[in-house]
């Protein structure tokens, strides 16, 4: 029986992995960064981890230097702006071999214009033609000579020219975070096909794929749920170690059920508390709380009726009780009627936010009465599985207020969500009425809050097609002028234009609360933290010293 | 023999019917369609499906499987397997399903042996709640209080706590048959023969009773595997075990069909081997099974 | 014997009492039920009680049981019926169909059943046939070979009776035989098969549901097991899923109980 058993298990009884644990509330979807997933937020952790940008962001979010040492920013005729990065000599793959090259970023960027959130590399010249041409299905050579013509040059190893067509200020803050525009090990991928990148990536193995961070993915165990990383020394990009801290050799980032038991039990070492019941009782001395830039909201189908009338979308937003929504389900909660959190620079005033739509019964149900088409139930899709917002209570709460409009509303959690609200009827418009989402800050700029909602971006609400399109030429052009607006009261006020346009003109999203973070974490730990963009810091951990002999132990 | 042939061959034919039929189900879905314009799922999605299903193609439903065997991925990049992959969580599932059939035949034999202890008493109302309690606890429940004391500790304790938690219901199960053939077996002549001829009641157990409630026990151990996979699949997933079950489960959730269609055969064969392996131990058991029957 | 054992009785006022309770406290009072619940919220839920969560749930899993119960216990006996009239090579290629069925486990049926029928029903297809449906859809299709084996088998001890043969004799068809005289016999045990189905057929549907694979809304008790019963590792959480989990004890040893009492009854009879 023993033989057998021995024969029989495997990757041997699967030991548990020595080093630091870490629970997270989810899996990556996949490891490919340029090619990545709308549903991107739980990649963010391995990609920060292990690969770097051009630039770095500050602790008061100013643009640093990173991959790029310095850059030179210029106007050319056509009103085109053009970045000339000067990359840093000194950096090397995670294989201590491989130079890190202008050519790397080339490869990257033009795989992420044609990959899966296409919308934020829009601003780049060039890229809107080459994605038209591939939606048209032209082929692929046509597609590829479009690409070369865009505006990502490498014309010598270490540097990299960047024209955009319009003038962005927040281009650089996002060149930090967005991990699309991080580069790729073009030696190695050369020549490869699609799938074969694509298993590059999402398959580790033999210390590929290549990093850059201070840590590398070793293994990803998709039925276990974990993926490892290692310390990766040759990374021009170690955390700042204090007289006798180190660096993590090992980390596994894991998903479990039950975290805040096993964190307790001294089994993992950091563990995001996410759901409302580990909040209750009294509150541990390592419980960290982060209010994030980030925002929970309600999305509306445009193209389906009765939503496919703005008055009809604000009276639904007037119907919401915010307050009463949120009542009781997380300790301190910033429910809001405004998509940009008042940290964010650029977020409305006061007074601004109450002309948006705000709670309002009687006025909702004046506007709701004589509706046609509210006699069906409109079906609210939201994500299912554990998420540190309470998505089921909330939506329950949304329909029975809604009830109390005279509006049923269905409640469907889906597994699927991403694609389930993209999926079109056969009849044209998408299948859902109604769905919620988050939307957190990549950066410290508005833009990271309106790119989702731009004629590329994600937001599947199809109403960039609402009155001919008219309102979403006006929101691009009002977020175009507000970035180039040098003024920074100007600019707000533009941006406030921008979001009613969004909120109360069209309706088209009714904002719901800020959500916040709650995590714990072991004193040994050092520097990982969740900072206000919903990152895990792992590119800056470090161990503690530890007092005399024993390892990590509990 | 050739009967035996015939038996055996009957049970593999399982094998291919399950892949055909899984495969031509999916196939058929609105799911795998190649109308883009009637995708239900995500670009990368539709095109796993495309590659792997070969759907359009007169032996579309050998592609699987040829891709399978060349060591290529079925499935997108980022949620798929390959066919080595596939067969290392196999391993560990069935290494976990072993160790919990073991220990349901102890199970068995236990609640057996009470359970006619009980009969004559007032606790004979036990031997029908126990197996109720047992059957209407779904396995998730018991994984779950064992769980935060093993999970993560490693030397295969989560494994050993797992085998035991799916072994309780299939365990009672067999004791249930078990007893039952074991009663009937008690009320012969051949015992109280052996017992008046002053053999001690374990001797009498062990050396005549048990070697004739063998072939019900046997005859049970097929739908016992069956309960001890489908018990498999919530223990893995709540003890955080990498193993077959969890990759079904989620290849399900997340519509890998190629995944699923390959794994349900898998699951297909491993039933039938278990069963073939009974068939095998039968015939050097039971002498009567031996002899050709119609 | 006519006299109808007492674990039966006990089996089926168990269930009846079930039933009823479910009805009363999560349909028709259901606001009783929320001001006099003694277990408090529900934490994912802060607006529903746990009574109301629990019995509203036990009210689904019931319909769902007896639903899927009878679909897949009327299947086998269709199935059953039309072999042994066809009798002979049909007959036993459909048993072993039948058999085939069954060697699958049920869990995994289900789910790929699930899958399927959702992606029907997502392309607008499947006759209107909402998430209740599928789920008692995909139970029947996974049920019916158990039924279907044990009606067979009766019919062919029944048929071995000598009022049978006499009424063949006497120059009855098969279609006769069985509506006349066979159907009176088999009608008690086919209560037995369904209550044997009941509990399988819920266990099957909570077990699906803790996996996200069905949508089952409103929320069946397999269902709030499913996504609750990690309340059981914080404290305070035991009083949201003992009750859940004590009733669906309760329904299956109130199904087993009578089923296998009827079931022994109609063996000795």
């Amino acid at each position: 029986m023993g033989l057998w058993l021995a024969a029989a298990c495997g990757p041997c009884g699967f030991q548990p992995d020595p080093g630091i644990k870490i629970i997270v509330p989810a899996m990556p979807t996949t490891l490919d960064w340029n090619w990545s997933d709308p549903a991107s937020w739980s990649n963010y952790p391995v990609m920060l981890a292990t690969q770097k940008g051009l630039t770095t962001l500050g602790a008061d979010n100013s643009v640093q230097p990173g991959l790029a040492e310095r850059w030179e920013r210029e106007r050319d005729a056509q009103g085109r702006e053009i970045y000339t990065f000067h990359l840093r000599q000194d950096v090397r793959w995670s294989d201590a071999t491989t130079p890190l090259t202008a050519q790397d970023f080339v490869f990257g960027w033009r795989r992420a214009m044609l990959g899966r959130e296409r919308g934020e590399m829009a601003e780049i010249a060039g890229a809107r033609e080459a994605v038209d041409l591939q939606e048209r299905g032209a082929p692929a050579e046509q597609v590829r000579a479009a690409l070369e013509r865009t505006g990502v040059e490498a014309p010598d190893p270490h540097t990299l020219r960047v024209i955009l067509e319009r003038p962005r200020s927040y281009f650089l803050s996002r060149l930090a975070n967005v991990y699309l525009f991080f580069p790729a090990p073009s030696v190695d991928l050369a020549g490869k096909s699609d799938e074969e990148i694509r298993d590059y990536f999402d398959r580790p193995r033999d210390g590929r794929p290549l990093s850059l961070g201070p840590y590398r993915v070793e293994r990803w165990d998709r039925a276990g749920e974990r993926v490892r990383l290692v310390h990766n020394p040759s990374s021009a990009f170690q955390p700042p170690l204090e007289p006798g801290e180190r660096p993590a050799p090992v980390v596994t980032m894991m998903k479990s059920e039950i975290g805040t038991a096993l964190y307790e039990r001294g089994r993992v070492d950091f563990v995001f508390i996410d759901s409302a019941l580990a909040l209750r009782g009294p509150r541990p001395d390592d419980l960290h709380y982060e209010p994030l830039l980030s925002t929970y909201f309600m999305a509306f189908n445009t193209e389906r009726p009765p939503l496919n009338r703005p008055e009809v979308r604000r009276a639904i937003a007037r119907a919401l009780d915010r307050d009463a929504l949120m009542a009781g389900l997380l300790p301190a909660v910033r429910p809001t009627n405004v998509l940009l959190p008042q940290d964010l620079p650029g977020a409305a005033t006061p007074e601004e936010a109450a002309r948006l739509p705000h709670f309002d019964r009687e006025r909702a149900r004046e506007e709701l009465k004589g509706v046609s088409g509210l006699d069906r139930p409109l079906r609210l899709v939201f994500r299912a599985g554990d998420s540190f917002v309470p998505e089921v209570a909330i939506a329950e709460r949304i329909a029975a207020q809604l009830a109390t409009v005279g509006i049923t509303v269905t409640l469907d959690a889906r597994s699927d969500f991403s694609s389930e609200v993209a999926r079109r009827t056969p009849e044209g418009p998408r299948g859902y009425d109604m769905y919620m989402r988050r939307l957190g800050a990549d950066y410290a700029h508005p833009n990271t809050f309106f790119t989702l909602f731009e004629r590329e971006g994600n937001h599947q609400t199809g109403w960039e097609t609402q009155s001919g399109g008219e309102p979403m030429a006006r929101f691009e052009r009002l977020l175009e002028e507000a970035d180039a607006e040098a003024d920074a009261a100007k600019a707000r006020a533009l941006y406030a234009q921008a979001e009613a346009v969004l909120l109360d003109e069209q309706a088209v999203i009714v904002p719901l609360y800020h959500p916040d973070r709650y995590y714990r974490s072991r004193p040994k730990l050092r520097g990982l933290d969740v900072d206000p963009f919903n990152f895990l810091a792992l590119r800056s951990l470090r161990l503690a010293p530890e007092a005399g002999e024993g390892g990590a132990k509990p | 023999m050739r009967q035996l042939l015939v038996r055996l061959g009957r049970q593999l034919a399982l094998v291919p019917i399950v892949a055909l039929a899984s495969y031509f189900l999916m196939s058929s879905l609105p799911l795998t369609t190649e109308d883009d314009n009637k995708r239900q799922v995500s670009p990368e999605l539709a095109a796993s499906y495309r590659r792997d299903l070969g759907i359009g193609e007169p032996l579309g439903f050998l592609r699987p499987w040829q891709k399978l065997f060349r060591g290529e991925r079925l499935g997108t990049s980022a949620q798929g397997v390959t066919g080595d992959e596939l067969l290392l969580k196999l391993s560990g599932s069935v290494g976990v399903g072993l160790v919990a059939l073991a220990l349901a035949l102890i199970w068995a034999l236990a609640f057996a042996l009470l359970k006619n202890r009980w009969k004559r008493g007032r606790l004979s109302v036990l031997g029908d709640v126990i197996p109720a309690m047992a059957f209407g606890t779904p396995v998730f429940i018991p994984a779950l209080l064992l769980a935060p004391a093993v999970v993560e500790r490693g030397h295969l304790l989560p494994e050993l706590t797992a085998a035991l938690v799916i072994s309780i219901w299939p365990g009672i199960f067999l004791g249930t048959l078990v007893g039952d053939a074991l009663e009937t077996e008690l009320a012969r002549d051949y015992v109280r023969t052996a017992a008046s001829k002053g053999l001690p009641p374990g001797v009498v157990l062990r050396r005549h009773v048990l070697p004739n409630v063998l072939p019900a026990l046997l005859d049970a151990i097929g739908p016992v595997a069956t309960a001890l996979l489908a018990g498999s699949f919530a223990a893995e997933r709540v003890f955080g075990l990498p193993y077959f079950g969890q990759l079904y489960v989620l290849a399900v959730l997340q519509k890998q069909v190629a995944v699923v269609v390959v794994a349900t055969t898998v699951f297909a064969s491993v039933l039938v081997v278990v069963g073939l392996v009974v068939e095998v131990v039968r015939l050097i058991v039971d002498p009567r099974a031996r002899e050709s029957r119609t | 014997m006519k006299r109808i054992p007492v674990q039966a009785w006990v089996g089926l006022a168990l269930l009846g009492g079930l039933g009823v309770l479910s009805l009363l406290a999560g349909r028709v009072f259901p606001e009783v039920l929320a001001s006099t619940c003694p277990l408090g919220k529900d934490l994912t839920r802060p607006d529903r009680t746990v009574c109301e969560l629990a019995f509203g749930g036990l009210w689904v899993s019931l319909a769902i049981g007896l639903a899927a119960g009878a679909l897949s216990t009327g299947l086998g006996l269709l199935v059953a019926a039309m072999a042994r009239l066809a009798g002979g090579v049909v007959e036993r290629w459909v048993m072993r169909l039948a058999d085939s069925f069954f060697a699958l486990p049920d869990v995994l049926v289900v789910m790929v059943l699930q899958l399927a029928g959702q992606s029907i029903l997502d392309a607008g297809g499947g006759a209107g046939l909402g998430p209740f449906g599928l789920m008692v859809v995909s139970l029947a299709l996974v049920g019916w070979a158990g039924p279907a084996r044990m009606f067979r088998n009766r019919l062919d001890t029944l048929e071995g009776q000598e009022f049978v043969a006499a009424s063949r004799a006497l120059g009855g068809s098969g279609p006769h035989v069985l509506r006349v005289h066979l159907w009176p016999a088999l009608r008690p045990f086919v209560l037995a098969v369904f209550l044997s189905r009941l509990p399988a057929a819920i266990l099957a549907e909570s077990t699906v549901s803790f996996f996200g694979i069905a949508r089952m809304e409103p929320m069946s008790l397999g269902r709030y097991l499913g996504t609750s019963y990690a309340a059981l590792i914080y404290e305070g959480g035991t009083r949201i899923v003992i009750p859940a989990w004590m009733l669906l004890v309760l329904l299956v040893l109130g199904a087993s109980l009578a089923s296998q009492a009827l079931a022994t009854r109609t063996r000795k009879a």
